[in-house]
């Protein structure tokens, strides 16, 4: 073997490796560095490096888009919007319509079978690990319709719609546990149950003069994400805001009323000096469960109902009307906001259970326990003028919204935080003026067990002057705030459409590690041929199309008329970015679809003539081209011989 | 065991590897691919990349990838390949096979190369007449070098397999320098002649 390294050979391979390394790096260094094309004529100065934004962005906001029925979603620090999700309303612009049997499933009310494309989103909630956000789902409810969509977060999606039944709608609070094992649902609209509840509360109640019941659902969710009803416990009141314990709260559920009054108009739902903040045992209620403490529905025979005195529940006075109820990142302090006052209470959940354990109890209502507040609270402050929602930093500070004072206070919390800001606690800190009138407010994992700090959005109801004019409807205002910097600096405006409630963030790196580019499904179909299939039984044709630039297969497709058309749309692409559309002239059909998507449309091809089918995104320097015609041949025009056949 | 012959069998396993991977390469850079340059590979047996997608950018142009080979292409360009490696072998066992053994992969690198020039002229020159660009003039891609079309841009190299096919080659050559198979050409060979007899 030593004569094998003479020198020579030595030289001789040094050579090779040498000539090797250059022709081979040479041509491949610009596919090794993602580097650009050789120096081109057509090359233009550009005031930023691509990919500038998807490079400095840090967190994916997604925020509730209320009557917009789905999500948007946006990226900051840049404030560039990236997307909206449709999840309830149909949206031809995102593709999300009922054509689709699958969303028109999820659209369709199980119980009346009725499509409701009508909703109100609110509360976002992410899925989380240990109280942490994980970056799988995005859940969010519908305030309107009592309904809770799941949004997957590798494709941007909506993957199911859960109704929730008992109740007519008008839903509120909504959250989801710290391990995504449960999510709760406030019922906000007071409801006249059917009789099996009635009787089980033992309540008067007149469907007239009220005073009607309501109250929250828990929603368990499986490992894959998959939603289902799993009880409802009811009682005299109903239910604002709600949040799952964990940490120091873990194993209680705690929810807000603004209507302890139990009444029915705005003037008599405030006619109390004081509202209540519950705290529900947990384990209380799977008790009543297991001890079959419960009864059912005519409507849902398989969700049971559980009577509010059959479980562990306590109340405590807050501030009247309360709207936000928030959960410090230990899980210790609960921090509730009187909308009609000026006053924020933070109530420590271990002096709640000390409390409990020491009976100091003030009375009852309804024969639920009154806990002293002055043995359960660790502030009282007075910080201005219409209180609303409450986040949280990572450096042991509160952030309060103001409606009317349009502003928002930063107070240092108690201990153990107090080692972390080294400020007097409960003491104003600061003031971020807003423009205007503040809804919620987000920090990034501000309502998490780790919060990342850093900004701060300010989502205002009101924007008035703001932008440039567009009308008498303003759109809605995101404010961001830099919150490392004292006092606090206002970074960017950016006017997004209505409207927004709560709003959660989340690290960049959780999500888009995970998103996809493309589907898959049309590759597991690649094997399968356009085809055309006429049913004379059924009046139905039923077709697949393959769908790829710029083509539509089958072209053209003849229908009798009056016959039911179902189309399985298969996308042959795989090239991220190049979603194609199937709209069809003259009728109430437009779907997208997606890189390697497989979509179904369903309708019936009542009008005759000839309706051409063309793609709704632009695709290619040929996506005019892309088109094909559905010919509907008129009722006695028709015959065998003018089917569409396929050359296979 | 000799040198000569540790050399030419150090081949064998290389010639074999190259099968394992692309010979040569074209990647395609266009403005609508930034997240990726598209791949067009050939082995020693199949083509393979993104071709489906090469395809709908070039429907345009009026070109289809692969370029076209005949059918015998990919069995000979195995056969070749597998034929270098059993020459080596052969070489390591019998010397007097070192000989044909050095020369004969430059042979077939020499008519791979050749034949894929001719695929990429045919490739350039067979545009489809109902192609969207017909002000488009037919045009030859190199087999090795840069094809600009516009603001497309398209890269062609040999590659690993190639490389590997040339190490092994190379490995041979010095075998069959080491037996003295290779001298006859080399002035230390005029040195080592006899000299005279007084």
């Amino acid at each position: 073997m030593k004569g094998l390294l003479s020198s020579k050979t030595v030289a001789a391979l040094l050579l090779g490796l040498l000539a090797g390394t250059l022709v081979f790096g040479i041509a491949l260094r610009p596919f090794i560095r993602g580097g650009t094309a050789a120096a081109s004529p057509y090359q233009r100065p550009y005031p930023m490096p691509h990919q500038y934004w998807a490079k400095t962005d840090e967190f994916y906001v997604f925020a509730s888009g209320g009557q917009q029925g789905g999500v948007y979603v946006y990226g900051i620090p840049s404030m560039k919007a990236l997307s909206e999700v449709p999840i309830f309303n149909e949206d031809m612009a995102w593709g999300w319509t009922a054509e689709d049997p699958e969303i028109r499933q999820m659209l369709t009310n199980p119980w009346t079978g009725e499509l409701i494309t009508r909703g109100d989103t609110h509360h976002p909630s992410l899925s989380k690990t240990d109280g942490k956000y994980d970056g799988r789902w995005l859940f969010i409810n519908d305030k309107m319709q009592a309904r809770v969509g799941r949004v997957d977060l590798d494709t941007f999606r909506t993957g199911q719609v859960l109704w929730i039944p008992n109740t007519t709608g008008g839903v509120h609070g909504f959250n989801v546990g710290p391990d995504t094992r449960l999510a709760v649902q406030n019922f906000e609209h007071e409801q006249y149950p059917e009789e099996a509840i009635r009787k089980h509360l033992g309540l008067e109640i007149d469907p007239i003069q009220g005073p009607y019941v309501a109250g929250v659902a828990g929603i368990k969710i499986a490992e894959n994400g998959t939603m289902s009803n799993a009880w409802q416990v009811w009682g005299p009141w109903q239910f604002d805001m709600a949040r799952i314990g964990w940490g120091k709260s873990a194993g209680w559920l705690m929810t807000t009323a603004y209507n302890t009054e139990r009444a029915t108009d705005a003037v008599g739902m405030f006619k109390r000096e004081q509202d209540y903040l519950f705290f529900w045992n947990l384990a209380s209620i799977q008790k009543a469960l297991a001890e079959k403490k419960y009864v059912t529905t005519q409507q849902a025979p398989d969700v049971p109902v559980i009577a509010w005195k059959d479980v562990e529940v306590y109340v405590t006075p807050v501030p009247l009307n309360p709207h936000g109820l928030d959960v410090s990142p230990t899980g210790k302090y609960l921090l509730t906001s009187g909308k009609a006052t000026t006053l924020v209470v933070a109530v420590d959940f271990e002096k709640v259970t000390q409390a409990v354990q020491e009976k100091k109890f003030i009375g009852e209502e309804y024969g639920v326990r009154i806990l002293d507040p002055n043995a359960v609270r660790a502030a009282t402050m007075d910080l201005g003028m219409g209180p609303t929602h409450i986040e949280f930093d990572d450096k042991g500070y509160a952030y309060v919204g103001f409606f009317v004072d349009s502003d928002i206070k930063k107070v240092p919390l108690g201990e153990p935080y107090t080692k972390l800001h080294q400020k007097e606690p409960w003491k104003v800190s600061d003031v971020l003026p807003a423009h205007f009138s503040v809804g919620h407010l987000l920090v990034p994992g501000g309502d998490t067990a780790q919060p990342y700090g850093k900004y701060l959005i300010s989502m205002n109801k009101l924007t008035k002057d703001t932008f440039l004019p567009h009308g008498p409807l303003e759109t809605e205002n995101h404010e961001l705030f830099n919150i490392e910097e004292n006092p606090a600096l206002l970074v960017d405006q950016m006017p997004l459409g209505p409207e927004t409630h709560y709003s959660q963030a989340i690290p960049v790196s959780l999500v888009s590690s995970k998103a996809k580019h493309a589907y898959t499904e049309a590759k597991a179909l690649a094997a399968e041929k356009p085809r055309v299939e006429y049913d004379y039984a059924r009046k139905e044709v039923r077709v697949t199309m393959s769908v790829v630039r710029s083509f539509f297969t089958p072209n053209p497709l003849t229908v009798p008329q009056g016959w039911k058309v179902k189309i399985r749309l298969v996308s042959g692409e795989t090239a991220m970015d190049i979603t194609h559309g199937f709209a069809l002239d003259g009728y109430n059909v437009s779907v997208s679809l997606d890189p390697g998507e497989v979509r179904e449309v369903e309708f019936v091809a009542d009008k005759a003539g000839v309706h051409w089918y063309y793609c709704i995104w632009f695709c290619s320097e040929l996506h005019m081209e892309m088109r094909g015609r559905m010919i509907i041949v008129p009722q006695g025009e028709w015959a065998p011989a003018k089917e569409t056949r396929l050359a296979l | 065991m000799k040198r000569q012959q540790l050399l030419a069998l150090a081949a064998v396993p290389l010639f074999l590897a190259s099968l394992a991977f692309p010979f040569w390469t074209a990647r395609m850079k266009a403005p609508t691919y930034p997240e990726k340059a598209l791949a067009m590979e050939l082995y020693a047996y199949k083509y393979d990349g993104d071709l489906e997608e090469w395809n709908r950018v070039g429907r345009a142009v009026g070109v289809r990838v692969p370029p076209p080979v005949p059918d015998v292409f990919f069995p000979l360009f195995t056969a070749a390949v597998v034929g270098m490696g059993a020459l080596a072998l052969a070489g390591a066992l019998r010397e007097r096979w070192l000989g044909v053994a050095a020369v004969c992969p430059w042979l077939v690198l020499g008519v791979l190369m050749a034949w894929g020039q001719y695929s990429l002229y045919l490739f350039g020159h067979s545009l489809d007449p109902e192609r969207p660009l017909r002000y488009l003039e037919p045009f030859t891609p190199p087999i090795v070098g840069v094809l600009t079309l516009g603001k497309i841009q398209t890269y062609h190299f040999p590659y690993v397999g190639s490389l590997l096919f040339v190490a092994a080659a190379a490995l041979v050559v010095a075998s069959a320098w080491q037996a003295g198979r290779l001298r006859l050409a080399w002035p230390r060979t005029r040195r080592e002649a006899p000299v005279s007899a007084d």
